[in-house]
């Protein structure tokens, strides 16, 4: 899942995205819920599991032209609630907009983010 | 890619989502295909450390929860695994069952998982329990169909 939402880049489409939509979808598409420290872990051991590694793995969102980044992230579910609230025409140009940062002179988009991983056994 | 070919596999449906899992259906749905190609392949990395972590190699019966289109299960089988996999957008699966025609795949919600007790050496989600309906009831799914002493 994805680290805290302030090492992953990817956060500025995210919060694009999601301001597109009223506070009250916010909880339709949450993906750093769990992001927390501390959180995935304690959700693991409620439910039943021993906690046994964790980890970290940078990852570099790379994309040869802004209309891969674009068509890869409007087909994510945040993008999905934004088109059902504004229509995909607004979505696309917020994309486009927010991905003007992480865009190099050769037209490629590069958004560096951090996942994290936990492993856990059931004892019985 | 762009539709399904003869030759994939079946996809089975467990019971009626709950109306937050249907969200998440609807949610993902909208372009199955711009995921597989240009979302996706991002997170190999992340597939392959998750899938050594979770000691997944020759033999293991393996289950990933939330699968999508199946790139950690193709992997996952590229291993020698064998794979199962359980996603609630039908749009994903159909991609997967392409990729993996004999893999089991399963469209339901995660969290109420269409296994017995103990059935899977592994499970991953890679991804995906901050997703589910309730997240909680989804790792405790995961956790009853770990085989004990299992990652």
């Amino acid at each position: 899942m994805f680290a805290e939402p302030q090492r992953c880049e990817s956060t500025a489409i995210h919060l694009a995205m999601a301001a597109l939509s009223p506070p009250a979808r916010d909880a339709d598409h949450a993906p750093y819920a769990l992001s927390a420290p501390g959180n995935l872990e304690a959700a693991m051991t409620a439910a039943g599991l021993e906690l046994s590694g964790a980890g970290e793995v940078p990852l570099s969102w790379h994309y040869a032209t802004v209309a891969d980044a674009v068509r890869g992230l409007l087909s994510s579910a945040g993008a999905t609630r934004a088109v059902e609230d504004v229509g995909e025409q607004a979505v696309r140009a917020t994309v486009e907009g927010a991905l003007a940062p992480f865009a190099a002179v050769d037209g490629s988009v590069t958004m560096r983010n951090v996942f994290r991983w936990v492993a856990a056994r059931r004892l019985r | 890619m762009e539709n399904v070919k003869a030759g994939a596999g079946p996809i089975r449906y467990g019971n009626p989502p709950d109306a937050a899992a249907l969200l998440q259906r609807r949610l993902w749905g909208s372009d199955p295909v711009g995921w597989a190609l240009f979302a996706e392949p991002h997170n190999a990395l992340l597939f392959e450390a998750v899938l050594a972590a979770a000691g997944v190699g020759p033999g293991t019966n393996l289950l990933d929860v939330g699968c999508g289109t199946g790139a950690a299960m193709r992997l996952a089988h590229d291993r020698g695994a064998s794979v199962a996999g359980v996603d609630v957008t039908p749009g994903l699966l159909a991609i997967a069952a392409q990729r993996l025609p004999d893999a089991e795949l399963w469209c339901g919600d995660l969290s109420e998982l269409p296994f017995p007790d103990g059935g899977f050496d592994a499970v991953v989600g890679i991804n995906a329990f901050q997703f589910a309906g309730d997240p909680r009831a989804a790792l405790v799914e995961a956790a009853r169909v770990t085989k004990p002493a299992a990652s």
